[in-house]
């Protein structure tokens, strides 16, 4: 779902994201996710139409490899542990593979909707 | 024949003023061929009608499949209006709606030809879309198993269709690779992915492998909107094609239902004047009657309307360096059985001796099929295409008509008596117990 955003602003300002990226690094680090070795695109909801059809849309060797993270992260969570220290995702590994699917999809949702609502001016 | 008899003689005088105009407009109706400064050769025809066409043919058709990528054509055919960087499948789809156009994609064993059919107004929009097909589209590996899909049904219904099925394995026995690979990507095709397609795509838009035809549009607004749109295409010269190569021989299929023959011989290409020549034989020996409820009037027609189940129909497909000609039969077995004897011996006949009657009939329905093939959008974008891609020359209908006049009745004597020299092709679709084969034909 589309929703206000200082992302643009933030990224576009040298001052904003110096003063920014420090913080948001901290925070990805201590939400805990990386510690159970998944990426920040596999806790997004995805038991919605819109995420389900970006899924389709990952390639089937990132869809493999995203399942083992999740099933990990699961076993993990049952067990009430972590990874070892040298096995949590790295800040570079942490890729954003499924936003830019997402993105697209949400876009020809929207474009659909645009379509279906239009009214056709005849020249 | 028949109906225009009965018209001329209810409007006399007002009917035959339209007649004389409309075909002085037919004669004039000005063919124009330049070649953009892209490299690509535009070609347009004014007819002055309110819907105009643009087709893009691309020498991309089943034949330019390796053996590595059999298939691959079909699926190419069924990228085109895809997603693109510009629009997505969905944009382009309900564009066209929006503007009453029309698009479509078509294979043929030497070409591939992308149309678009619109109100004259909107020709830089489709030219736009045609243009995207070439440059931006997105080859999405996430489309391509909708592309296989779409594929997998058009490989089905077309397997479900008797003739169309006898006709392309009559392709894969005469001519093996090249000609006679199928239009359809079967099972055991190699291509997996959308990179395979996109490769093959890179391979095939080339500058030299692709023209325009435009009909009832503004020549200069095309050459116009070529120049500009198609300025990136890449200038490769692709490598020659291997020449094709006529092997013949036998294939039978086993199928429960209808019986269906097919006895092919080795054609003409295309544009030559043997080609000419065995489509008047064609005629000659066809077995399909030109009106509802008479017995045909040929040996063939007549047998046909004897035996009461059978079809007999004729075919010449001529392409850049060979062709077929020959009969299909269909019906029930032991009839389609005798109407192959006939055939053959009214193929024998024609070799020996054709009267004056029959070849005077014969060169009449040459020459309304030649003209006839001049009438529609989609024919005249198929016969331009394939003469600027594969001589570089526009033939106009009346070149096409003027050739019939140099025949005697020698010439078809000779093309039958050449073609019955070679080696035949029989494919025997149905009751393969019952069916001929081609030796059993005294040939």
């Amino acid at each position: 779902m589309p929703y206000p955003t200082l992302y643009n602003t933030v990224k576009n300002s040298r001052f904003l994201y110096g003063l920014l990226k420090p913080v948001a690094s901290f925070y990805a680090n201590i939400a805990g996710y990386r510690q159970l070795g998944l990426r920040y695109d596999d806790i997004l909801d995805d038991e919605n139409d819109t995420a389900r059809e970006a899924l389709k849309r990952v390639s089937p060797k990132e869809q493999d490899l995203r399942n083992y993270r999740i099933r990990t992260a699961f076993q993990l969570t049952l067990q009430h542990n972590i990874l070892s220290k040298e096995k949590w995702t790295k800040p570079e590994d942490d890729v954003r593979y499924l936003s830019p699917h997402l993105d697209e999809v949400v876009k020809e949702e929207e474009e659909r909707e645009a379509f279906d609502a239009i009214k056709v001016v005849r020249k | 024949m028949l109906r225009m008899c009965r018209l001329s003689s209810k409007f006399v005088g007002s009917f035959k003023l339209s007649f004389s105009r409309a075909y002085a407009s037919v004669a004039a109706s000005p063919v124009t061929v330049t070649k953009s400064k892209t490299g690509i050769t535009v070609v347009s025809v004014e007819d002055s009608a309110p819907a105009s066409s643009i087709s893009l043919v691309v020498k991309a058709g089943s034949r330019e499949e390796g053996t590595d990528n059999v298939g691959v054509a079909h699926f190419l055919k069924n990228f085109a209006f895809k997603n693109t960087s510009t629009r997505t499948a969905f944009r382009t789809v309900r564009e066209t709606e929006l503007l009453g156009g029309f698009l479509s994609a078509n294979l043929t064993r030497e070409n591939l030809i992308l149309s678009a059919e619109f109100l004259r107004g909107d020709l830089g929009y489709f030219m736009e879309i045609l243009s995207d097909i070439i440059f931006k589209t997105k080859y999405d590996h996430h489309e391509f198993p909708s592309i296989k899909e779409s594929v997998n049904f058009e490989r089905g219904a077309a397997a479900a269709i008797p003739e169309v099925t006898t006709l392309n394995a009559a392709h894969a026995v005469a001519f093996r690779h090249g000609l006679g690979n199928s239009l359809f990507a079967g099972d055991s095709t190699k291509v997996s992915n959308s990179s395979d397609v996109r490769a093959f795509a890179n391979k095939v838009y080339t500058a030299s492998n692709i023209m325009i035809v435009g009909t009832s549009v503004n020549h200069n607004e095309l050459l116009k909107l070529t120049d500009s749109l198609f300025q990136n295409i890449s200038h490769t010269v692709p490598s020659t094609p291997i020449p094709s190569k006529y092997f013949g021989g036998e294939c039978r299929i086993s199928t429960p239902g209808d019986s269906h023959f097919v006895l092919a011989f080795l054609g003409a290409p295309v544009d030559t004047p043997e080609y000419a020549a065995l489509q008047v034989l064609r005629f000659l020996i066809d077995g399909e009657k030109s009106t509802k409820w008479g017995e045909g009037v040929n040996a063939l027609a007549q047998k046909a309307s004897k035996l009461n189940d059978t079809k007999i129909s004729s075919f010449n497909a001529g392409y850049s360096d060979a062709g077929l000609f020959g009969l299909h039969i269909s019906g029930t077995a032991t009839s389609v059985y005798s109407a192959a004897r006939v055939a053959v011996e009214q193929l024998k006949h024609a070799a020996n001796k054709i009267s004056n009657d029959e070849f005077v009939r014969a060169l009449a329905k040459a020459r309304f099929n030649a003209a006839a093939s001049y009438e529609t959008r989609a024919s005249k974008t198929e016969i331009f295409g394939n003469q600027v891609l594969f001589s570089g020359k526009v033939s106009t209908l009346a070149e096409a008509l003027a050739q019939f006049d140099r025949f005697k009745v020698e010439d078809i004597q000779n093309v039958a008596a050449k073609i019955l020299k070679g080696k035949p092709t029989a494919v025997a679709l149905g009751d393969i117990s019952t069916l001929p084969f081609s030796d059993s034909l005294s040939l």
